[in-house]
């Protein structure tokens, strides 16, 4: 599962991608992207919500009713 | 509160972002809506696989060097822009420059020659050579005199006399 949900991050624009991999994976703060990015805290939130979103969306084959991944339940 | 509004505060809600008051009406919100409960319940999973994995310790220097690759990329992009700037700009100037020479060459308007002192005389209907003509008549001896003496150097020295 982890797999599928990594290979669907990799799919993912390069400006949401990072963001997104630096929150979620690495665990940084919003003002640490937007220093490493050179980029403001509000364009993070932004790209940072769009990656979710983008991503929920490509996963949603594989979501179960319950919320859950279907290759869990 | 509408579902889109919800997911917006849910996503922040997950950083810690969302205050008390905004909290407790999206957890309202989400008792009453079961679409929005079920979204809830994938960006949560989604969320627990992204952050559960195991985090290698970056190698030493690793955020000063990806700093500096940063620097270094946003410089050569804002290079590449000016390269690509100027290539679009060179073309166009050169065309400006080019239709400027065409339309000097078509369109502007003909410049006045200057004339000469014998063409002004001319046009003041005056005979060209009658100011200096008082002149070569006083000077007639002079320039025999001075004829003779070359004339006397060139018998002496045949090598120097001037070809006619």
């Amino acid at each position: 599962m982890k797999g599928l949900v990594h290979a669907q991050v990799e799919t993912l624009p390069a400006k949401y991608r990072i963001v997104l991999t630096l929150r979620d994976i690495q665990g940084l703060a919003y003002d640490e992207i937007s220093r490493v990015l050179k980029v403001s805290p509000g364009t993070v939130d932004s790209r940072l919500h769009r990656a979710r979103k983008m991503l929920r969306k490509k996963l949603a084959p594989h979501l179960s009713p319950e919320g859950g991944f279907h290759a869990l339940s | 509160m509408r579902c889109h509004k919800a997911e917006k505060w849910l996503l922040r809600s997950f950083d810690g972002l969302l205050d008390e008051v905004r909290t407790a009406e999206l957890e309202a919100h989400l008792r009453s809506c079961p679409a929005c409960s079920r979204m809830e319940k994938e960006y949560r999973t989604l969320l627990g696989i992204l952050r559960s994995e195991t985090k290698d310790e970056p190698l030493p220097y690793f955020w000063e060097r990806l700093r500096s690759k940063f620097a270094s990329e946003r410089k050569s992009f804002a290079l590449l822009r000016w390269e690509r700037w100027c290539l679009k700009a060179i073309p166009i100037f050169l065309g400006v420059v080019l239709a400027f020479g065409v339309g000097l060459v078509f369109f502007a308007p003909p410049d006045q020659a200057q004339m000469t002192q014998s063409e002004l005389l001319l046009m003041r209907n005056q005979a060209p050579a009658s100011e200096v003509q008082s002149l070569f008549e006083k000077r007639q001896g002079e320039d025999r005199n001075i004829q003779l003496i070359f004339a006397a150097s060139d018998e002496r020295e045949p090598a120097r006399r001037p070809m006619p």
